[in-house]
């Protein structure tokens, strides 16, 4: 859905992103990881059409964004970071100006605002001012702008900041209905919780080259983080570990490890019996969280 | 309807509003009525409309760009799907639309007050209140769009929109004391007013031209810098219908007055030369050209215009210049000083120290020389004025080449430093 090909963008004395080459799948939830300054947001504005780059080609649902960036618009959706509301506007207003601008028909309007209204729980403030709202409200409206035209494509920036966790988890559930529906997404967040509960595959970014793509995929064949803790430290963990041939040691203490499995669930289920069998006293034992993967992805790559 | 047009309605039109506006002009042309000559209502409605559409209007046409950038709207409206040319008329006439409602209700007094007297000059007094109307409004959105792609801090961006109220004040006497001396203009004589109206159509065509330009360069569609050197072209064509015979040379000092003005609004950084020469490097000259500034646009013009304007004169113009090639050259070193200071990255205020610079460089230092008696410094150091057209030539050449060579010098710093 987003091919990306040698994508460079430099900002006076400081290179943003440098030779990017990415493939981003049609359907996917991507979630865009790396520190301040790892070169998120320019990522995703040049996606969407805002920066020139330096070099480099951009294609989203087969249309060069530098080529024809109006046609890129009318697949895309995008929440800013910093967005804006028109604050003398009512909800309905901002969302039936979002349609329209986007080239939605003048009968398909109406009910594009009630569907995305109801999506976002906005019902009951559809005549409500925009300067009115909670910080939360706003956040949904803004979603709602960015949605109201079914994109085929949406790029969040920091979709869930400033948000409480009730709405943090319906934030979420959006996320998972939108990806049913075919949408694809690319979604920035330094809160990685949030990002692993909607997200399909991790972008890390680091000085705004890209440290790893991949799929977070929970499939029974797949290659996956897993870890496991012990009650109490056994010297032998790393020994025992290793032994088993599909086991791939990232990280290990006496009493903690880190390691990549390539077996299926089934087979997961075995090596557990195995390493209890073996005298271990595990008291957790389980896939690794994103954050946990993201640090790993971070230390490994500094490492070498 | 145009959604940008609608959503500005949405903002500006009210049911207070539409009352309010007709109420306190009616009150206004009441007092007027009642205490002076029923003949005065005509000035008062033009005083009128060039405040609530000149002035007020075109605050509210900057303001549709600069409050979309403060208020974090603008990228939502890029990302729209709208067209430039949508967006265009859509703010030029919708965020200024309650400015024309008031606008309308003081040409309406004006036509009742002076078309029985004079039905000809009542109705080109009213074209070219509205066609004036509509260059102060697109000339407001050009200088927002402008700068809305400068480094120039949000907050101090409003100032500049005072500039928009100079000529507005320079053309306000005009239209109250219009002689009968026709105007010549390639040789062909016409009525002040007549004039009045058809010099404002052609500035209003072509501000509306040059905000759906920009616009376009917003919303990020890419189009070739054809306009701009066009335009100093049409500009000088325009002005040379007062003294024809030196087209050329008022062509180069257009060109001039437009390559510093494209200088100092343009960014003008590594990153942008950056982008400029790497698809050169890629023999892509279509994108190079899409991506290049305006300002060497009219610095070659200057250059073509030159060599035509050599032996023509302009009153007291003739005295300060013997080799128009030389004011060319001069332009390429002051061009070449903005690009070295903008190549520095660590240079906060390119614009004000390009300023500082050229002041120094083409006022303070020949002044002093000249102040000190040192005649023969002055004109090394403003070699324009020089007695010898070839030696003027020769030293701005040198002047040309010295700064072109610091511009290469930094940059090569500049790719060593990346690299």
């Amino acid at each position: 859905m987003i091919q990306i090909s040698g994508l460079t963008f430099d900002y006076p004395g400081h290179r943003a992103l440098n030779q990017l080459n990415l493939s981003v799948e049609r359907g996917s939830v991507t979630a865009l990881v790396g520190a301040n300054g790892a070169g998120k947001t320019t990522l995703m504005r040049c996606i969407a059409g805002l920066e020139t780059p330096l070099s480099g080609s951009i294609a989203v649902a087969g249309l060069d964004v530098q080529e024809e960036p109006r046609a890129v618009h009318r697949q895309m959706g995008y929440l800013s970071d910093f967005f804006g509301l028109y604050q003398d506007l009512t909800v309905a207003q901002c969302l039936e100006y979002a349609a329209a601008s986007q080239g939605l028909a003048k009968e398909a309007i109406a009910a594009a605002i009630n569907n995305t209204a109801q999506r976002l729980s906005l019902q009951d403030r559809l005549g409500q001012k925009a300067s009115s709202l909670s910080r939360g409200l706003r956040q949904r409206v803004a979603i709602g702008q960015a949605i109201i035209h079914a994109p085929q494509v949406l790029l969040l920036d920091e979709p869930a900041s400033g948000l409480d966790p009730e709405a943090r988890n319906e934030l979420a559930i959006l996320f998972r209905q939108l990806q049913a529906s075919g949408m694809t997404l690319l979604v920035s967040s330094h809160i990685l919780a949030e990002l692993e509960a909607y997200s399909s595959h991790m972008l890390v970014l680091k000085d705004g080259k890209i440290l790893e793509h991949r799929a977070l995929s929970t499939h029974a064949t797949s290659s996956r983080a897993l870890q496991l803790r012990l009650a109490s430290p056994n010297p032998r963990l790393a020994e025992i570990l290793a032994a088993h041939a599909k086991v791939a040691l990232s990280k290990h203490q006496d009493n903690h490890a880190e390691f990549d499995f390539s077996g299926t669930s089934a087979e997961q289920a075995q090596l557990l019996a195995e390493l209890i069998q073996a005298g271990l006293a595990i008291s957790s034992f389980g896939e690794q969280n994103l954050q946990q993967a993201y640090l790993r992805t971070i230390a490994s790559k500094d490492t070498k | 309807m145009n959604p940008e047009f609608k959503r500005n309605l949405w903002l500006s039109f009210s049911m207070p509003r539409l009352i309010g506006m007709p109420a306190i002009l009616a009150l206004i042309f009441l007092a007027v009525g009642m205490n002076s000559e029923l003949s005065k209502l005509g000035s008062t409605a033009v005083a009128l409309f060039m405040g609530i559409v000149w002035l007020w209007g075109t605050k509210n046409a900057a303001a549709s760009i600069g409050d979309e950038q403060r208020d974090h709207t603008w990228d939502q409206q890029r990302m729209s799907a709208l067209s430039p040319w949508e967006m265009t008329w859509g703010k030029l006439f919708g965020a200024t639309l309650f400015n024309w409602y008031g606008g309308a209700l003081c040409l309406l007094v004006l036509l009742v007050a002076e078309l029985p007297a004079s039905p000809n000059d009542a109705i080109s007094k009213a074209l070219a209140l509205i066609a004036i109307g509509l260059l102060l409004h697109g000339a407001a959105l050009v200088i927002n769009l402008q700068l809305g792609q400068s480094d120039l801090a949000q907050n101090r961006r409003g100032s500049f929109n005072l500039l928009l109220a100079i000529p507005a004040f320079f053309m306000m006497p005009g239209l109250f004391e219009m002689g009968d001396t026709p105007i010549t203009w390639w040789n062909t004589p016409f009525m002040p007013l007549q004039f009045q109206l058809l010099a404002g159509c052609f500035f209003a065509i072509c501000s509306v031209f040059a905000a759906w330009r920009l616009m376009q360069n917003a919303l990020q569609v890419r189009t070739l810098p054809w306009a701009w050197p066009l335009f100093a072209c049409l500009l000088a064509g325009f002005l040379a219908g007062f003294n024809h015979e030196n087209l050329p040379l008022l062509g180069l000092i257009i060109c001039s007055v437009m390559t510093y003005t494209a200088l100092f609004a343009e960014p003008n950084g590594y990153t942008v030369w950056q982008r400029v020469l790497t698809r050169i490097q890629s023999k892509n000259w279509h994108d190079a050209l899409i991506n290049l500034p305006l300002w060497p646009t009219t610095l070659l013009l200057s250059f073509a215009f030159a060599p035509l304007a050599t032996g023509s004169s302009l009153g007291e113009f003739t005295h300060d210049t013997n080799a128009p090639l030389s004011i060319a050259l001069i332009l390429l070193r002051d061009s070449a000083i903005c690009l070295f200071l903008a190549f520095n990255s660590n240079s906060k205020r390119v614009l004000a120290s390009s300023l500082l610079y050229l002041s120094i460089i083409n006022g303070l230092l020949p002044f002093l020389a000249h102040s000190s008696g040192l005649e023969s410094l002055a004109s090394i150091l403003m070699p324009i004025g020089h007695t010898s057209a070839i030696a003027s030539i020769l030293i701005s050449a040198i002047h040309a080449a010295i700064a072109v060579g610091l511009v290469v010098w930094r940059w090569q710093g500049m790719v060593k430093q990346k690299g």
